[in-house]
């Protein structure tokens, strides 16, 4: 190809949003060392709705890759970076308060955050495996500082030890499955992948063990059963709210990522891929809620819905391209909750010492808000209408009903029975449990309540009007579908 | 043969640089012997023992810093050698590298205002 | 009219939630305005009783003409590729009529509370949960597709925890209402499965494609009922989910009368009534046997609880399972129409009774209030002879014992003689299982009325079993008991909508051949019916007998043997009657075998994979205490080469499918 420094500058602009928020994280990083601490928060928040806007708004355009088709910036990708954006700013309005009750003053979480963001936007965008790669890596490692924030804490190191140890361990898994892939192809870029198709299937073997191990690295990413293990020890030794992002920021990106590669390759022609999702997503959703139960400490518990809550997203995989709005609707939805949920609980957790769930007794009557705010998140994780949680499930029921997976939609019906029980249970113990020694209750300073407020304002919403944003995904993502299909 | 003669003059002018560069210096510097001068680090760190020994994780900081400002230089070699070529370009090839080295100057500023540079 | 007016019937009572709600939210004195408040709530409630009043005329007008369902929307919902749903609502003839029971039932008990819940702390939230209630009900019965109906269903769930948990001081009513929660999920799932089951075959939720094509579902519709009537006993309260209903009593005794005896619990009859063409599909005969079975059983077991219970309460929830059984029997022969028709005058004599105890309860509780005793003001063995301090609560009580009893001539003869009649004629065409089910439903119908008039007279009747030399107590205010009067008069009144078709003629029957005709098609008996008119002389002629018998007998026994009469009742039932005072041990049934296995397997099965294989050779301490100590045990002992161990296994059995598999 011949260079032009014109396209380079409209590369560029193709990407503006990225370069933005590249730009927002060194002014902060500038901001934390000339020691302008209190405004932050803010920047940090503004510059993320910054991002969002600066993605859509240009006219809404089909199918392009920028720098030489390394990154996509057309179909469905500035709805992701919207969908990434938010999960920050829903994160940065309970980092403040979090941090200031845990007497911490890190002020790096913003910097890391945003570079976080950036590396989950360009593993969602890729077009590229490399740059699937490299995304992955960036926010890789902010989310190990994440883990491993608080450093004089043995649990949060323990966290950050196992998560990066892990986590590298898993990434050698997906660079060999990357590897393989080029080497049955010749190519790294997924349209030229996809253009090839016939060389993948010369080689069945080394086809099925390059994308299986290409699989397994984002399964390890996506807590899904049996990569799973580090989660419940990671998520609860990470600072709350963070760990609130971790479990839906990134395994938003690592499903949007995965979802588009496998759709490229038209995966559910290979039966046996579709079987391997699905048995991840019958184990994940049965030990998450299984497990889910017995569990006493809620950021454990969390932890383990969110394995069972990735079950649920890959059943909506397994339906192929026509699940894949609804696999998109589905993380955004628990996003808003999970990070509502996980907000709840740190702020919870200095006043009440600790985050066992006895601690939580009354809390019904001596926090009203507080305990109405959380009930409303725990109905709509529980999936019951009319919140945003019941919709989601439902789209992903639908999809997997709609290709056929009836034995995976019914284990999904059934499975979240069981999470009903434990969800309720706790919305029971703060109305109903006794509380034996009166304390303190929580409170929401300005910034969480208006986030709890938002986030709880967005789960009525969108749980009557899934429209809002299913409309958007459909009209971004019907582009998308008939690119793919004219690829083959 | 000739193709590689500014090969071969750069191997002997390193060779001849490096055999005068210490030899002068053992000639003609000062001599005050200590222990920890004869050692094979002279920073303090014992080349011989166990593996298991804890040291401080100052080096590795030092280290990772080391290498981050050092690979940077590694991306200005090829543009510095292709400037004139690129001038064809305009200010463009200049100020992307100038986006970089600011981007870079950013975290040299973050890592020296944090303390990264200090040793105490 | 037009679809605003008709959109009102649904956003009127939303509209009251939304306002009591955020006044009462923001505004501490609002709060204390009780008049004000009960105003509001009333009239949510009330204006769409006379909307639909209007309708139910304009229907009734022009004689023996079809009317087509009148229908309004108000917004699109759930607009995706696939789906298109909206919240759009239908009123035909079955709707209106449900209708016209919510909201004109519902208007008398919300006057009826603001009496009953004076001076309570919780005054406008009461409120705000009735009216959204009534909002999440007329959603239930008026919408047209099943979405829109499933979340009614779900939020009339919502609200029924919501007000059994009203008075959450002890872990006792929290259980009844987690209980209330579990035991209707259980239903709720089964009603997803069926929607998706549904959704497969037709491609579309709508009440009128889904009847429309019943017929091309085929053996489908085996499964579909199954899971429609699965969903109906956890709402309805059939066995095996019955369980919560009576616990559900915790709530304010409105609450029991509007949500748990007239509107809720009839849901699942509603549900079922509405979707019969697909019942009536062939391969559905076997889901009927069934209904009709477990319905017979829920009945008899139910009415003789009733029998062994002292709570005034606690008799009428049991009651309440028993009729639900008797509606339950009449869906499972395929009359949907005397479902609905029992469904009606259930509503009336029931919401009667419940007020009429609700009335009772509280002028127990001042009484003892004021004598300073502490006694259960819900128990009837400290009370009797009440007819005389408190006369309309007694008369419109008695009323309606005599209804639910079925002597002839009142609202409760008519519609249980038609399910019994219906059960019977359909023994000789659809198996002789029916036979039996009469049978259990005869046997019911004496025990309903043995043991009502036993409650009666033990609470109105008699000697006063507490003092009354200084205080006794009080009847209460006339905004409880002119809804009484009404409810009694309906009680009375409502049975001649549908007169025996078989004796009185075709015509008589005005529900079945005016209202429904057309839209409800009845598993056809009348043919039987006609073969052996004689036999259906014979049954209304049992009826009468067994009604005005043991009506006759258990005041006559009880007016002899006072409360000694239970210890004669004790001695007729032998060492059954402990089992029927212990509710047969189901929910101790249920705890053994249900949720005993899943807690031990939560505590064993968990633990022990947590000791044995996730912290493996390690001192054998349980992951999930995390305790600060294990910590740094757990990372110097190789914790993670566990989890890699457990990752590489995975990875293995993985490639290993995908290359030999």
């Amino acid at each position: 190809m011949n260079f032009n420094p014109g396209d380079i500058v409209n590369f560029s602009v193709m990407v503006a949003p990225i370069l933005f928020l590249l730009a927002v994280g060194l002014m902060l990083m500038l901001m934390d060392v000339l020691k302008a601490h209190s405004s932050m928060p803010l920047i940090a928040g503004l510059g993320l709705i910054g991002a969002g806007v600066l993605a859509v708004l240009p006219e809404k355009i089909s199918s392009m890759q920028a720098f030489y088709g390394m990154i996509e910036v057309g179909n469905i990708a500035p709805l992701n970076i919207v969908f990434l954006c938010l999960s920050g700013v829903f994160t940065i309005f309970f980092l403040p308060d979090y941090l200031k009750r845990q007497d911490k003053p890190i002020y790096e979480v913003y910097t890391l955050l945003i570079f976080a963001i950036i590396g989950m936007i360009m593993m969602a965008n890729a077009s590229d495996l490399l740059i699937t790669f490299i995304g992955l890596e960036t926010f890789s490692i902010a989310l190990y500082v994440f883990a491993a924030l608080f450093k004089k804490e043995e649990t949060s190191n323990e966290a950050g030890l196992k998560y990066f140890l892990l986590g590298a361990f898993a990434s050698a898994f997906l660079l060999l499955g990357i590897s393989l892939l080029y080497g049955l192809t010749g190519y790294t870029n997924l349209n030229d992948i996809a253009a090839n198709a016939s060389k993948l299937t010369d080689n069945p073997a080394l086809f099925f063990t390059s994308i299986g191990l290409f699989i397994i690295g984002f399964l390890f990413k996506v807590s899904a059963f049996p990569f799973h293990n580090w989660t419940p020890d990671v998520y609860s030794g990470t600072p709350t709210p963070l760990a609130g992002f971790m479990a839906t920021g990134s395994k938003m990106a690592a499903f949007i990522a995965l979802g588009t590669v496998l759709i490229k390759l038209n995966f559910t022609q290979y039966d046996k891929l579709v079987n391997v999702l699905a048995l991840a997503a019958i184990l994940s959703m049965i030990y998450g809620n299984v497990v889910a139960v017995r569990q006493k400490n809620l950021k454990r518990l969390l932890a383990y819905s969110s394995i069972a809550h990735t079950g649920y997203v890959l059943l909506g995989l397994c339906a192929g391209k026509a699940g894949f709005v609804a696999v998109i609707f589905y993380m955004f939805i628990y996003t808003i909750m999970n990070i509502g949920a996980f907000g709840l609980v740190g702020i919870a957790e200095r006043t009440l010492a600790d985050t066992d769930m006895d601690k939580w007794k009354g809390l019904g009557i001596k926090a009203p808000y507080f305990a109405a705010a959380m009930s409303l998140f725990l109905f709509s994780m529980a999936g019951i209408p009319p919140f945003a949680g019941f919709m989601s499930k439902y789209q992903v029921f639908i999809a997997a009903i709609g290709s056929g997976q009836i034995l995976l939609a019914v284990i999904g019906i059934l499975t979240s029975v069981i999470a009903a029980f434990y969800y309720i249970y706790l919305i029971v113990i703060m109305y109903f449990g006794k509380n034996e020694s009166p304390e303190v209750s929580p409170r929401f300073d300005w910034t969480t309540g208006l986030g709890v407020g938002l986030l709880a304002v967005l789960i009525l919403l969108l749980g009557i009007f899934p429209s809002l944003v299913l409309q958007p995904l459909l009209q971004y993502m019907s582009g998308s579908i008939s690119a793919v299909a004219a690829a083959f | 043969m000739v193709a590689y003669f500014g090969m071969f003059l750069i191997i002997g002018i390193a060779v001849i640089l490096g055999v005068m560069l210490t030899g002068l210096s053992g000639i003609i510097g000062p001599k005050r012997p200590q222990e920890e001068k004869y050692m094979a680090y002279e920073s303090g760190m014992d080349p011989v023992g166990t593996a298991q020994e804890r040291f401080s994780v100052k080096f590795y900081m030092i280290a990772m810093l080391f290498i981050l400002f050092d690979i940077e230089v590694v991306f200005m070699y090829p543009w510095a050698v292709q400037y004139k070529e690129l001038l064809k370009f305009g200010w463009f090839p200049f100020l992307e590298m100038l986006t970089f080295i600011v981007i870079l100057f950013v975290g040299y500023i973050y890592v020296y205002k944090k303390g990264g540079l200090d040793w105490d | 009219m037009s679809n605003t007016v008709l959109s009102l019937i649904v956003l009127l009572p939303l509209a009251g939630a939304a306002l009591i709600g955020l006044t009462g939210f923001l505004n501490e004195r609002f709060r204390h305005q009780e008049k004000l408040i009960g105003l509001i709530a009333t009239s949510a409630v009330a204006i769409p009783f006379f909307i639909i009043l209007a309708a139910f005329l304009q229907f009734t007008s022009g004689h023996g003409e079809h009317h087509d369902a009148i229908r309004f929307s108000i917004i699109p919902w759930i607009e995706t590729a696939g789906i298109k749903i909206n919240f759009s609502y239908h009123l035909d003839q079955l709707s209106l009529l449900m209708g016209m029971i919510v909201t004109g039932i519902g208007s008398l008990i919300h006057i009826y509370s603001i009496a009953y819940m004076h001076h309570d702390k919780g005054f406008y939230k009461f409120f705000l949960y009735l009216n959204l209630f009534i909002f999440a009900m007329l959603n239930l019965i008026l919408g047209d597709n099943m979405a829109v109906l499933f979340l009614g269903w779900e939020g009339v769930g919502v609200c029924s925890y919501l007000l059994i948990g009203f008075w959450y001081e002890d872990m006792e009513k929290a259980k009844a209402a987690q209980k209330a929660f579990v035991a209707n999920r259980i239903g709720d799932f089964a009603m997803i499965g069926a929607m998706f089951m549904i959704f497969g075959q037709v491609h579309s939720l709508n009440f009128a494609d889904i009847n429309a094509s019943a017929g091309s579902l085929g053996d489908n519709a085996f499964w579909i009922t199954l899971l429609l009537f699965i969903a109906a006993t956890g709402k309805s309260a059939q066995i095996p989910l019955y369980v919560w209903l009576p616990d559900a009593m915790a709530g304010p005794t409105p609450v029991s009368a509007l949500i748990h005896a007239a509107t809720m619990v009839t849901s699942g009859i509603y549900l079922i009534a509405r979707m019969h063409p697909v019942f009536n599909v062939p391969a559905a005969e076997p889901v009927l046997i069934v209904i009709a079975v477990v319905a017979a059983a829920t009945a008899i077991l139910a009415a003789l609880i009733a029998i062994a219970q002292n709570d005034i309460k606690k008799v009428l929830a049991y009651s309440t399972v028993s009729q639900l059984g008797f509606m339950f029997m009449a869906l499972g022969a395929g009359a949907y129409t005397t479902a609905i028709f029992h469904v009606m005058t259930h509503a009336f004599f029931k919401a009667c009774l419940f007020l009429g105890s609700g009335s009772v309860i509280h002028a127990m509780h001042h009484y003892f209030d004021e004598t300073h005793e502490h006694k259960d003001p819900q128990d009837i063995r400290f009370m009797g002879g009440l007819k005389k301090y408190m006369p309309a609560t007694g008369m419109t009580f008695w009323i309606s014992t005599l209804a639910i009893a079925g002597i002839p001539g009142l609202s409760g003869f008519f519609s249980k003689d038609e399910i019994l009649a219906n059960t019977f004629f359909s023994g000789f065409d659809h198996g002789s299982i029916y036979f039996i089910v009469w049978l259990v439903g005869t046997i019911t119908a004496c025990l309903t009325a043995f043991y009502m008039t036993r409650l009666t007279y033990l609470t109105f009747f008699g000697e006063a079993r507490y003092k009354t030399d200084k205080h006794h107590p009080h009847e209460s205010s006339p905004l409880m008991t002119i809804p009484l009067w009404i409810l009694g008069i309906l009680a009375v009144v409502g049975g001649y909508l549908g007169l025996p078709a078989g004796v009185f003629g075709h015509n008589a029957h005005i529900l079945n051949h005016t209202w429904f005709h057309g839209l409800i098609n009845n598993r056809d008996l009348e043919h039987t019916m006609h073969e052996h008119i004689a036999l259906e002389y014979g049954l209304l002629v049992l009826a009468i007998a067994i009604a005005v018998g043991v009506v006759y007998f258990a005041y006559n026994f009880y007016a002899k043997n006072g409360l000694e009469g239970d210890e004669k009742v004790k001695k007729v039932f032998g060492s059954m009657y402990k089992w029927m005072e212990n509710k047969f041990y189901v929910d101790e049934f249920y705890e053994k075998t249900i949720l005993k296995p899943f807690v031990w397997a939560g505590d064993n099965i968990v633990v022990w994979f947590d000791k044995n294989i996730i912290d493996g050779v390690i001192n054998g301490s349980a992951s999930a205490t995390a305790a600060v100590g294990d910590v740094i045990r757990r990372m110097q002992t190789g914790y993670v080469a566990h989890y890699a161990l457990i990752i590489s296994i995975g990875v293995v059995i993985i490639i290993g499918y995908l290359i030999l598999g």
